[in-house]
């Protein structure tokens, strides 16, 4: 009864898994209860969907697949913003930060200007959630599996069910959202 | 001559995918000598670094763990629905 066949062993799951998959939530999300409820939840899941399991790769690499697929799903049931559904946002979102000559705006040169290296360390989380929590809900997801997971485009495209240049777009606007975001909020706490 | 905003794109762009010859010239000339694309591209590097050292410290940190109560809570959901479940698991 090796990891790598097609014997899965479910009772064993939570000691073996259990910590693994929590950690992997709290890590990114800082959120204990919602972690637990993701392990249930993945679990649970894999448990109805054994068969699923094609013995290539191990169980606990299949388990952190679903666990990954339930921490977007959440990310993208949560009401992010005041903003349209997913990454549809009423005009382009690149308004706030260029002109229409496509140069950056005035009032986000300052901003700009300043390094994002001058977060303080402990600061930095906080406000990173913060911020995350203001992006609409594809944007998140994406940021997160292409900045921490590292996973291919091709990847990433099949768990969000996006095109590659819908991809580059999503990030393209986290990335610009989070580093102003970030910078603003922690000029703002030191003022 | 391309825009900032354009420049942006494929700097960020740069981060996800390999970008054709023509592209890394002009985004690597307007780099020097703009500053404001200059800090974004500083931004970005700084942003995903960042965030994954978080990450990464957080996830090598045996201390975050689930409690045993969860632990219990979460055997007894897995184990209600298990048909198979061992008697000596």
């Amino acid at each position: 009864m090796g990891t790598d066949t097609k014997d899965l062993t479910p009772e064993k799951w939570v000691d073996r898994y259990g910590d693994a998959l929590f950690r992997y939530v709290v890590s990114r999300m800082r959120d204990a209860e919602l972690a637990e409820e993701l392990v249930q939840q993945t679990l649970l899941a894999a448990l109805a969907n054994q068969s699923q399991f094609t013995g290539i790769g191990s169980e606990k690499g299949w388990l952190m697949s679903i666990l990954k697929r339930k921490m977007i799903d959440h990310l993208r049931s949560q009401n992010r913003s005041q903003t349209l559904h997913s990454d549809e946002e009423s005009g382009d979102p690149l308004d706030q930060f260029f002109d229409r000559h496509g140069r950056w705006r005035q009032r986000v040169r300052a901003t700009l200007l300043k390094p994002l290296d001058s977060v303080d360390r402990d600061e930095f989380w906080p406000i990173f959630q913060e911020c995350m929590s203001g992006l609409p809900d594809k944007q998140a997801g994406a940021f997160l599996l292409r900045e921490v997971d590292e996973l291919t485009t091709d990847a990433i495209c099949k768990d969000l069910q996006v095109t590659a240049s819908n991809l580059w777009v999503l990030l393209h606007r986290a990335r610009l959202r989070l580093a102003d975001c970030m910078k603003k909020r922690w000029l703002h706490e030191q003022e | 001559m391309r825009s900032c905003k354009e420049i942006s794109k494929l700097v960020s762009g740069s981060l996800d995918r390999p970008l054709s010859f023509r592209d890394k010239t002009e985004v690597w000339m307007h780099l020097r000598m703009c500053r404001l694309c200059n800090a974004f591209w500083r931004d970005l590097q700084r942003l995903g670094s960042s965030v994954r050292r978080q990450v990464a410290e957080q996830e090598q940190d045996d201390s975050i763990r689930l409690g045993p109560r969860s632990k219990e809570r979460i055997q007894t959901a897995v184990s209600n629905r298990n048909p198979r479940d061992d008697i000596d698991s």
